[in-house]
């Protein structure tokens, strides 16, 4: 695949107008509401433990949908759902202080939880 | 015998014109209907009321998610009986009025259930530890709203409120 981009250290800016993948799951009722659902974008314990706590994306200019779910190895079969982000409307996307300050006690919450998981 | 004579006598369906006589009384019958061709082809009410008939109700449908997510190991079996037992509480509380949600698998296991209507957004997080979460967003005022639950208790009121917002 010819790309002006090359693979870079993790955390990398993408450049404007970029498309990024996202493999995901089915929800329940994916297939006809064609919509993405919440859980798709739910960010697990290793993304929580990460520097940049954030979600896990391919660059559809470096790996194709196809290749990213032959990466996925023995879960791929589960991936059967590429959600498709352009970065420039993902970092369009603004949230009001309440908001913010809201989803932050809720993610404390949430990561509280996670660690009263059993191991 | 009577059997015995029965058994002799030739069966009048078994009979070249006993038999066209049989077939064309069936054929009566079912000439007051539809062809089986046309019925699914041509008629739409017919297809509406047998594609209802034939789906999976909601419930069976959010069942069968849940089976699936167990045998692709995504989700734990007693996680997802806990969201099974946990549905059908909510479901009785509010007379079935309440619709089957959505419902997705999160990344370490938990299940999200979401409901949507205009601007009201509900889930139910359920955790594989048996616990849960309750969330409500309202798009438009970005009030929100969560509280904690542990799966097996009863609802809280206030989830109450929030679930009868997208009650049919």
């Amino acid at each position: 695949m010819t790309s002006s981009i090359r693979p870079g250290p993790t955390g990398t800016p993408l450049p404007s107008g970029m498309i990024v993948l996202r493999l995901a799951r089915l929800s329940k009722d994916g297939l006809e509401l064609q919509s993405a659902h919440e859980s798709h974008f739910a960010l697990s314990t290793d993304d929580e433990a990460g520097d940049l706590k954030s979600l896990s994306v391919w660059a559809k200019n470096l790996t194709a949908a196809r290749q990213a779910r032959e990466l996925m190895g023995e879960k791929r079969t589960v991936y059967r759902l590429v959600l498709s982000l352009n970065v420039d409307t993902v970092r369009s996307v603004r949230i009001s202080s309440r908001l913010r300050s809201a989803l932050e006690h809720f993610l404390g919450y949430q990561r509280d939880k996670a660690r009263q998981e059993p191991v | 015998m009577i059997l015995n004579a029965i058994k002799e006598s030739p069966m009048p369906y078994m009979t070249s014109s006993g038999f066209h006589a049989a077939t064309a009384k069936k054929y009566r019958v079912d000439s007051e209907l539809p062809a089986i061709s046309e019925t699914i082809a041509n008629n739409t009410e017919e297809n509406r009321l047998l594609a209802i008939l034939t789906a999976p109700s909601g419930t069976q449908k959010l069942h069968h998610y849940l089976e699936a997510a167990i045998k692709t190991r995504d989700v734990e079996a007693k996680t997802a009986t806990m969201a099974m037992k946990v549905w059908r509480v909510m479901s009785t509380l509010s007379s079935n009025k309440l619709p089957v949600p959505d419902a997705g698998v999160c990344p370490d296991g938990q299940l999200l259930y979401t409901w949507s209507k205009s601007e009201h957004h509900f889930e139910l997080e359920i955790f594989p530890s048996g616990l849960g979460e309750f969330f409500y967003l309202n798009r438009l005022t970005d009030e929100m709203w969560d509280c904690e639950y542990n799966i097996g208790d009863s609802i809280p009121d206030e989830a109450k409120e929030k679930l009868n917002l997208f009650s049919l």
